[in-house]
């Protein structure tokens, strides 16, 4: 079973993504923070992560570029959320490395379709 | 007569040759008549001599004739006889007409020869043969011839005689021609003498004048005996002297006035000597200024081209420093906000730390500062003394230099070792310096101010990206929840269970998203002054009870306590702000203690008027270095254990202002780690709300205390105490302080409605400068300022704003006149109740005027006439009526 990893420093969207994702095939874990996320990574060798751009400490990008960077993740698939609505944030998530990027709010659904169509 | 020299010499000659000519000539004639004479006398003598001679011969005759006859008698004899006797006779004659003169001779012949001739005459004829007679005869011709010898002797002596004498006459009169010859000659030489005399002397007086004037001294000769042609040399020569003397007069006055001239010339070529050396020392001090002004414009050129402050300040410091050629020196900025001068550069100071902050009323510096005028002082008063090369105070003469461009920016204190003062020119040398360091320095600090406002601005600027970031954020995550759900809800049908769960969320995320425009939106228009305040009297308990339910509701991990103090009045105020006030702290109190605990709500009465809310949370706490900031829009305290609550920054922010609104107070004390108490205060009555009133309201202010705050700023605690009695007596709220800087925070905190502000405070800041700053600030401007000085500076003090002016000592009746009065008016709106004329309009207005009141608008409203005044333009008090 695929691991997906989401991190956001907010519980609801928290609540909200694995809800989304709970009946499908997936094994989820949840960080609130890029820290914990990136200890977390460590520990579960994620497949996918659904992270959130604006956190506290380690942001999304820096995470992402982190993981991008090292080899021994560079492939787990990660997709970016912001609550941002600009041109730049599309732009740094390209250039942290993410995979695909979605902006709050966003449909359920059709993240759960983007993922489905990575795993 | 004048006669010439010639003249008198040849009159001269003349005279003398003919004098000597008459007397030769004389003397010749003479000579000759003498000879003549003498010839004559000698032929006279010879025809005497022969006359006598014939005589004698007659005579002879006669007597021979006589002797004959009568021996004779002979008749031809006696005719001989008489013819010899006729003969002599006729001799005899002619001889005495010869002899007339010689009486001896002619005696002779009177008595002699004529006798005889008379005897023989008388005896011829009777002698004849008379013997006697003959003897007779004998011896009469015997006597005769005695006497004919005797007369001949006689003639011949005579004749000698006069021929002696005529030679005699001759030698005499040669003599004398020769002694007159001599004489002439004599006298010729003395006349000569004397004609030549006055000549010569005059030709003397005339050499002598001539010879002294060849000498240069020319002088007339007065006096001139002759009058030949010396005179003329003499009238001529004095002619010449006396032209001379013109001339030299002439050229005496002409050298005098050349001399003059020369004088003049000279004194015209010193002058012109001078004027040159003027000009050449105003050459040289232009080229010495031309210098100083390139030196000055290169100076205020590098001024000018230095924007940045601390270069600036270093450039002006050691241009000023060479320019004054001091080797002591200090640079001061001045901080208009805590009114010292700070140093920021300085040189050779002996203890530079007694000068690192000097204030306005310290020490020469702040003096200069504060009076704005150069101050140069010389040894010992000076403050910037340092010690000489061989440890004695150096002689240092000191210059202050305000630096003043508008408003005082610094000052330059500059001093000179060795040198006595600094001159005048010195001054106003180092005064222009000074001047152009103060443009460039203004410059400097505004192009600081600009690029620290740009800062700022860009500071907001980002901050309110980043707030419009977080706000979106904020927003959008909500959102994301509640439109996540609702498509899960619609799409993935979930059981009921799930579904509750996922309907919760929403509802939570809405409340959420809705509190958050809710702030968002209050900020905003708390900042833009359109907040809508409604005031009804409010049960604060219940309030809180009603909100803790709320909250209550959110988090199973805190527990609520509610303390309320028994008996608490109802406050006027607006129950929908208090209540966003208190949301705001108790989901803070909640989100700040994420491990759950206990939150405890207390309502209590802090005070006469007031009454105060504590909501205490035993969460993180706030640590002291945020603690100042926590009620800044935006701030956040961004320490680990908190990163993950977020949060806009705005809650405090808007608790903050809208409790000032509400005319309260809001504070909070907190330990990082222990929890925190946010306090804030309600004012039971209050009436300030109605500064946030629009024109047309209906409530009349009352001119009732009410409970209005009055700030007293006073440092004599008696006074003060005093002042607070009688006001608090009056019904008003009071809050004092005794220095400056306090009062200022302690009057933009609690918004007062009216300030008692005595004019001599301790530290800083006086009345006056208090109350520019006051003024000056938009917040505060409004507040009515009374103020209460020992100081009669009343005119000042209302033209400087101030709403009235209390000299000390005053009446407790008097204070508490004035601050009603004061209020009145502060409050910018009566109420006239009661009747209503139709044009009561412009009497109310011209008396107000007349009183000093500025009427900004008349609202009739059914019972009531509003009166709206305009605040600034309030002057109570005026001269014209006491």
């Amino acid at each position: 079973m695929a691991k997906i990893l989401i991190v956001d420093d907010e519980p609801a969207i928290r609540f909200l993504i694995s809800s989304a994702l709970e009946d499908e095939s997936y094994e989820l874990f949840e960080a609130a923070d890029g820290k914990e996320a990136y200890d977390l990574v460590g520990s579960i060798k994620p497949d996918l992560i659904i992270l959130d751009v604006m956190m506290p400490g380690l942001t999304g990008y820096e995470l992402c570029a982190k993981l991008k960077q090292n080899p021994a993740t560079q492939s787990i698939i990660i997709i970016m959320l912001t609550a941002k609505g600009q041109e730049q944030d599309k732009l740094q998530s390209r250039q942290a490395g993410a995979d695909h990027y979605l902006r709050k709010p966003f449909s359920p659904m059709e993240l759960l379709s983007i993922i489905n169509t990575y795993m | 007569m004048k006669l010439k020299i010639q003249t008198k010499i040849s009159l001269g000659f003349f005279s003398v040759i003919t004098a000597m000519a008459l007397l030769i000539i004389g003397g010749q004639i003479y000579t000759n008549i003498i000879t003549t004479q003498a010839r004559t006398a000698a032929n006279r003598y010879s025809d005497a001599v022969n006359l006598d001679a014939k005589l004698i011969v007659e005579i002879r005759s006669a007597e021979t004739a006589v002797k004959d006859f009568w021996a004779e008698g002979d008749n031809l004899r006696l005719v001989a006889f008489r013819n010899s006797l006729q003969k002599s006779r006729r001799y005899l004659g002619q001889l005495k007409e010869l002899l007339t003169k010689d009486t001896k001779a002619a005696a002779i012949i009177n008595d002699s020869i004529e006798p005889y001739l008379d005897y023989l005459d008388s005896v011829v004829s009777k002698g004849k043969g008379n013997q006697q007679l003959t003897k007779n005869l004998r011896r009469r011709i015997n006597s005769s011839i005695k006497a004919e010898s005797l007369f001949f002797d006689q003639l011949g002596a005579m004749n000698s005689q006069t021929m002696n004498s005529y030679i005699n006459l001759s030698r005499r009169i040669f003599k004398i021609t020769f002694m007159l010859i001599l004489a002439i000659a004599l006298l010729s030489i003395i006349v000569g003498h004397l004609i030549t005399k006055s000549t010569t002397a005059s030709l003397r007086i005339l050499t002598k004048g001539i010879r002294s004037a060849s000498t240069g001294k020319y002088v007339l000769i007065e006096e001139i005996q002759t009058s030949d042609e010396v005179k003329d040399l003499v009238i001529a020569f004095n002619h010449l002297v006396t032209t001379v003397q013109t001339n030299e007069t002439v050229l005496q006055h002409k050298n005098e006035e050349l001399q003059a001239q020369d004088e003049e010339l000279t004194a015209q070529n010193e002058e012109i000597l001078a004027q040159q050396e003027e000009l050449q020392q105003a050459i040289a001090s232009l080229t010495k200024h031309e210098e100083l002004l390139s030196g000055l414009y290169k100076f205020s050129q590098t001024l000018t081209q230095t924007i940045e402050l601390d270069d600036l300040m270093e450039i002006a410091f050691n241009g000023i420093l060479n320019e004054a050629e001091a080797q002591i020196g200090a640079f001061f900025l001045y901080n208009s906000e805590s009114g010292m001068l700070e140093m920021k550069n300085r040189i050779g100071l002996l203890h530079p730390e007694k000068l690192s902050n000097i204030s306005l009323n310290n020490s020469l510096t702040g003096r200069a500062g504060l009076q704005k005028k150069v101050l140069a002082v010389s040894f010992p008063e000076g403050q910037l003394r340092s010690i000489g090369l061989r440890g004695e105070l150096a002689m240092a003469s000191e210059i202050y230099l305000p630096l003043f461009h508008g408003e005082l920016l610094g000052v330059i204190a500059l001093g000179c070792t060795g040198k006595k003062e600094f001159s005048v020119e010195e001054q106003k040398r180092l005064s222009s310096l000074a001047d152009q360091i103060a443009v460039a320095l203004h410059n400097s600090l505004a192009h600081l101010e600009i690029r620290r406002s740009l800062e700022r601005i860009q500071e907001v600027d980002q901050l309110k990206s980043e707030l419009i970031n977080t706000v979106s954020h904020e927003l959008r995550t909500p959102l994301a929840s509640i439109y996540g759900f609702a498509e899960l809800l619609l799409q993935k049908h979930p059981g009921e269970t799930k579904a509750q769960k996922y309907i919760t969320t929403i509802y939570n995320e809405s409340l959420r998203l809705s509190g958050l425009i809710n702030n968002f939106l209050d900020l905003q228009r708390i900042e833009n002054r359109h907040l809508e305040i409604n005031t009804t009297l409010v049960d604060l308990c219940a309030l809180v009870k009603s909100s803790v339910e709320i909250y209550q509701g959110q988090s199973s991990l805190h527990d609520f306590k509610i303390n309320c103090e028994p008996d608490l009045p109802q406050i006027n105020t607006d129950s929908d702000r208090v209540a966003q006030v208190l949301g705001n702290l108790l989901s803070n109190a909640i989100k700040y203690s994420p491990a759950g605990g206990l939150i405890e709500i207390t309502v209590y009465r802090s005070s006469v008027k007031e009454v105060a809310v504590a909501v205490k949370d035993h969460g993180l706490g706030i640590p002291a270095d945020a603690i100042p900031n926590i009620f800044h829009p935006f701030f956040r305290v961004d320490n680990s254990d908190r990163r993950q609550i977020g949060g806009t920054g705005l809650g405090l922010a808007i608790c903050h202002k809208m409790i000032r609104v509400l005319g309260g107070d809001i504070g909070v004390r907190s330990e990082h780690g222990k929890g925190s108490v946010f306090t804030f205060l309600l004012p039971i009555n209050n009436a300030s709300a109605i500064r946030e009133r629009t024109a047309g309201g209906e409530e009349t202010t009352a001119t009732s205390p009410g409970d209005k705050l009055i700030v007293v700023v006073e440092d004599d605690p008696a006074m003060a105490e005093l002042m607070e009695e009688s006001l608090n007596s009056a019904g008003y709220r009071t809050q004092f302080t005794d220095n400056g800087p306090e009062a200022l925070a302690l009057i933009e905190r609690q918004s007062p409605e009216a300030i008692i502000l005595d004019l001599i405070l301790p530290g800083p800041y006086d009345g006056w400068e208090i109350m520019r700053r006051l003024k000056k600030d938009k917040s505060t401007a409004d507040i009515p300022i009374i103020i209460s000085s020992s100081l009669d500076q009343k005119r000042q003090g209302l033209e400087l704003g101030a709403a009235d002016y209390l000299v000390k000592p005053f009446s407790s009746n008097k204070l508490v006149e004035s601050v009603n009065k004061v209020l009145t008016i502060a409050s910018g709106v009566i109420g006239l109740p009661g009747q209503r004329r139709p044009d009561i309009e412009g009497p109310i207005t011209d008396l107000l005027k007349a009183k000093g009141f500025v009427v900004k608008e008349i609202i009739k409203e059914p019972d009531l006439l509003v009166v709206v005044l305009d605040n600034s333009a309030v002057h109570i008090g005026s001269e014209s009526n006491k």
